[in-house]
């Protein structure tokens, strides 16, 4: 989960994937360049999306 | 590269092209990869495709969403040339709004609220979603000297605004005013913004 202490404070510009469906984000997600590949829906490990600024 | 990957996994590419007319509610766009362009009155813009998807989907009034988008896209162009106005980094709103299960957020236009809010709004007017008072997070920073004068009496009487601040300067005139009960309850020394 992202609200581990370690991530909160970390200085890396990669941000950790996070997609969730409660709410809104059950309209938001489905429309991202990886929502439109049903990534959400893909039972696999997501190593990365779009977006990412940093390899660290 | 994939540290320790596994034995079996499967590469899905989307090749595709999709370039689709996404106009809405009087307002002309296109989506083409992911991003969509808009055509207003002030001349062409460029968002993502999910985001022009989201708030034609929960826009609070549709028959004013031409004139609620420009008015929203005239605020983010104010944002954007005021170099003390930050946007929180997820990891940092998710966080905050866990901590008292809040739904709604102030301080940012509909064009970066994030996703994961119920509800947003400015002041008395509602972004998306409803009005409702239980725990909200306020960014400081995205409120004009108005908004801010108007919501001083609200944070000095009530304990459910969660409010999200840089570090205090030395003048701390960026500071808002606390009640006596106000506590930090997060802080962090990360990448905090977006």
């Amino acid at each position: 989960m992202l609200e581990s202490e370690e991530i909160l404070h970390t200085e890396s510009e990669k941000k950790m994937p996070d997609m969730r469906l409660d709410g809104l984000e059950s309209i938001y997600w489905p429309h991202t360049e990886s929502g439109l590949m049903d990534i959400h829906n893909f039972p696999v490990v997501i190593y990365v999306t779009d977006g990412l600024k940093s390899n660290k | 590269m994939i540290r320790q990957p596994m034995e079996v996994g499967a590469v899905w590419f989307h090749y595709e092209p999709e370039s689709t007319v996404t106009s809405h509610a009087g307002v002309t766009a296109t989506t083409f990869q992911g991003t969509t362009s808009v055509i207003t009155a002030r001349g062409q813009y460029q968002l993502e495709g999910t985001r022009w998807h989201l708030l034609a989907k929960v826009f609070s009034n549709m028959a004013s969403y031409k004139a609620d988008l420009q008015s929203e896209i005239l605020i983010q162009e104010v944002f954007d040339n005021n170099p003390k106005h930050r946007s929180f980094s997820w990891q940092v709103l998710r966080r905050a709004m866990n901590i008292f299960g809040a739904k709604t957020y102030i301080g940012e236009t509909s064009l970066t609220t994030p996703h994961f809010f119920l509800y947003a709004r400015r002041g008395d007017k509602v972004t998306w979603g409803m009005l409702e008072e239980s725990h909200m997070i306020v960014n400081w920073s995205g409120l004009d000297s108005l908004e801010q004068a108007n919501i001083i009496p609200t944070l000095l009487s009530t304990d459910n605004r969660i409010v999200l601040t840089h570090p205090l300067s030395p003048d701390k005139t960026i500071t808002p005013p606390f009640s006596a009960v106000a506590q930090k309850i997060l802080y962090t020394k990360g990448n905090a913004n977006r």
